[in-house]
């Protein structure tokens, strides 16, 4: 069991920081996901089925902190920043997730850090299939425009009605 | 399609960026046994009189007691009672907590205080915390702010907890409901409520409470009560109507 946190540990901070981006409250969403996990892991018989459930199991767990928490927004969140070299695409994308709600940032995370389709991703979050590809299409619009400044021509609104579906 | 294989790029980049703290296997194995996830996720509490806010507070200690309206006609006809109207947000700063111990509750409270006995040799005693209760008066249609009620909130091994509570005993209040009733929220268009049952003994004027759920047992209950040599306070079902109810807030932490 110490073997399987630990393997699921550095994901499940990852994702929960994705979500929350705050250190404190990362590290006790993901610790409480890997306390559920290990607690509630006899119950899975499927064991092709344990990366979408511990995803879900994380998901919820950081939202439900992000809901928990107190709406004020640190004034600046420089601190939460990873080491980036600037400008990146990465910087951009950190920064284009600010403005974003938790739970587009879990769907837009789970899309394009986990490689959930939407349809997934939809199980995970308890919300229908097009909400998701909504919610997608919101959050690859915010995206679009932080990294405009780097290349444009990449994201045109064609590409983005297509690649909703999985 | 390469708009999407750069942000797929960017968010690995990113989050493989992000400072992972090592694992922490004791205190996640400490939580270990904490309610499921999914299931729990939306747990809403529905109670009669004191109860909805009581087996928010003595059940399940995370969640924040809540009934929304779109449930609150379901449960009424299943509980055939209806929930006060929401106490203002003024009220609910007055409900704040303050931890300490057994003596400096003492000098909060209006009751002379008798401490739990004849526990499971594997509770550990977490908080010791008091909070006022806001009342409602069914008459008036009014919330105040009422006396320091006590909480004794303890850890099992397997990291399950539960709380008892004292107060003063009330003679406003009805006599204590037989079940409380957790709410798990809807499933295929119904809301589904587990009956719990609920402890009441007296010692002196303290009125000391229990819900029986993941954290204990009823079988534990009635061995606290006995070691503590309670009078059980009958309890009744259906509920009946007090002049006041009361809603309890847990200390959180």
């Amino acid at each position: 069991m110490e073997r399987l946190i630990e393997r699921v540990w550095p994901q499940a901070y990852r994702l929960a920081w994705g979500i929350l981006r705050d250190r404190g409250l990362a590290e006790d969403a993901a610790q409480e996901a890997c306390a559920a996990i290990a607690a509630s892991l006899s119950g899975l018989h499927d064991a092709g089925a344990f990366a979408s459930w511990s995803y879900r199991v994380i998901v919820n767990r950081a939202l439900a902190a992000a809901r928990r928490r107190q709406p004020v927004e640190p004034l600046d969140d420089l601190s939460e920043r990873p080491a980036l070299s600037e400008p990146s695409d990465a910087l951009a994308l950190h920064d284009a997730l600010a403005s974003l709600a938790p739970s587009q940032r879990a769907a837009v995370l789970l899309h394009y850090y986990a490689g959930l389709s939407s349809r997934e991703i939809a199980s995970v979050l308890k919300v229908s299939a097009s909400t998701v590809r909504f919610r997608l299409l919101l959050a690859r619009r915010a995206l679009r425009c932080a990294l405009s400044p780097y290349d444009a021509r990449e994201l045109t609104p064609q590409k983005e009605m297509l690649t909703d579906v999985r | 399609m390469f708009a999407d294989a750069r942000i797929a790029a960017a968010a690995r980049e990113l989050l493989s960026r992000v400072d992972v703290p090592p694992v922490n296997l004791l205190q996640i194995l400490t939580r270990r046994a904490k309610p499921l996830p999914a299931r729990r996720s939306r747990l809403r509490l529905a109670g009669l009189a004191a109860a909805a806010a009581l087996v928010a507070a003595l059940a399940l200690p995370a969640i924040a007691p809540g009934l929304t309206q779109s449930i609150a006609a379901q449960i009424a006809a299943i509980l055939r009672w209806t929930p006060p109207s929401a106490p203002p947000r003024t009220l609910e700063l007055l409900l704040s907590s303050q931890s300490g111990t057994l003596v400096a509750a003492q000098a909060r409270v209006d009751f002379t205080i008798v401490a739990p006995a004849g526990l499971p040799p594997d509770v550990i005693s977490e908080r010791i915390a008091t909070a006022p209760t806001g009342d409602y008066s069914l008459a008036a249609k009014r919330w105040s702010v009422g006396s320091r009620v006590l909480y004794f909130s303890f850890r099992r091994h397997n990291g399950r907890t539960f709380t008892l509570l004292a107060e003063r005993v009330d003679p406003r209040e009805a006599p204590p409901s037989k079940y409380m009733f957790e709410d798990l929220g809807e499933r295929n268009g119904r809301e589904v409520l587990v009956r719990h049952d609920r402890f009441t003994w007296r010692n002196g004027d303290q009125a000391m409470s229990a819900i029986a759920g993941d954290g204990i047992s009823d079988g534990e209950i009635v061995a606290i009560r006995e070691a503590m040599r309670g009078t059980v306070v009958p309890a009744t079902w259906p509920p009946r109507s007090g002049r006041i109810e009361k809603q309890y807030r847990l200390p959180r932490g």
